[in-house]
């Protein structure tokens, strides 16, 4: 899997392309939280480009939002396809985490 | 048309790529519909991760064997680990209701696989766990 970093708005946007597994969560895992510790709060993450997640990428996206949340920082999910999208559906993301359909719209959110 | 192929994995987390291919390559000689490929594979790896995560009290090499069946109405793989007894069709199941604060990290992945899988069986045979997966295919 490939993470590409951009700052737009003054927002990070981390954009995931490839797969999200027991592999790559944990570098996924490494980055994001040395992004967080570093100072970032507000965190867009593109889903466009990711064509798998299992679980231990999921995971990823509780423990990054478990760790901003208390800090008043929140991360914002976009852009997710077909078959992630039902993965999505099964654990119930819809309802704890803010996924917006674009890029663009979560860039919005944040502001 | 019916073919059963067997797959040894050594465990380790970056077999189950190795082993994503192969079952692509089985669905699609196959004609089986990606949707179904593809929920095969992730149920494929969350067992794995599961068994190469947590099953072996030591450090040591361990073969998991994976089959691969097809029959007119279904796919079925079977997942075979020398590791401590788990049956994933007991484990708890989680609260995916709950608000991100008070939602515990783990047990997402069996939770996924008894949601995807249309017919799960376990048993425990010879020390050994056998789980087997079955999904619906259409005119195989």
């Amino acid at each position: 899997m490939d993470i590409h970093e951009e700052r737009k708005d003054g927002f990070l946007v981390l954009g995931l392309e490839g797969r999200l597994d027991a592999v790559s969560s944990k570098m996924f895992e490494e980055k994001v939280l040395a992004l967080i510790d570093g100072g970032e709060r507000r965190i867009v993450i593109d889903l466009s480009r990711l064509d798998y997640v299992s679980s231990a990428g999921l995971r990823v996206f509780l423990v990054a939002s478990k760790r901003l949340t208390p800090a008043g920082g929140k991360v914002v999910l976009c852009s997710v396809q077909e078959p992630v999208k039902q993965v999505f559906d099964i654990v119930g993301f819809y309802s704890i985490f803010s996924i917006l359909n674009s890029k663009d719209e979560a860039l919005d959110s944040l502001r | 048309m019916s073919e059963v192929i067997a797959v040894e994995l050594k465990n380790q987390l970056s077999e189950i790529e190795r082993l994503a291919r192969i079952v692509d390559d089985f669905g699609r000689r196959h004609q089986i519909e990606p949707q179904i490929i593809y929920t095969m594979k992730l149920a494929l790896d969350e067992i794995l991760t599961n068994i190469i995560s947590y099953a072996y009290d030591d450090a040591k090499e361990h073969i998991i064997v994976i089959r691969l069946s097809l029959d007119q109405e279904k796919w079925t793989v079977e997942v075979e680990d020398d590791g401590r007894p788990f049956n994933p069709l007991n484990a708890p199941e989680p609260d995916t209701k709950q608000l991100l604060g008070e939602r515990p990290i783990g047990g997402l992945g069996i939770h996924l696989v008894r949601k995807l899988i249309d017919e799960l069986e376990y048993r425990r045979q010879n020390d050994r766990n056998i789980l087997v997966m079955r999904l619906k295919v259409k005119g195989a």
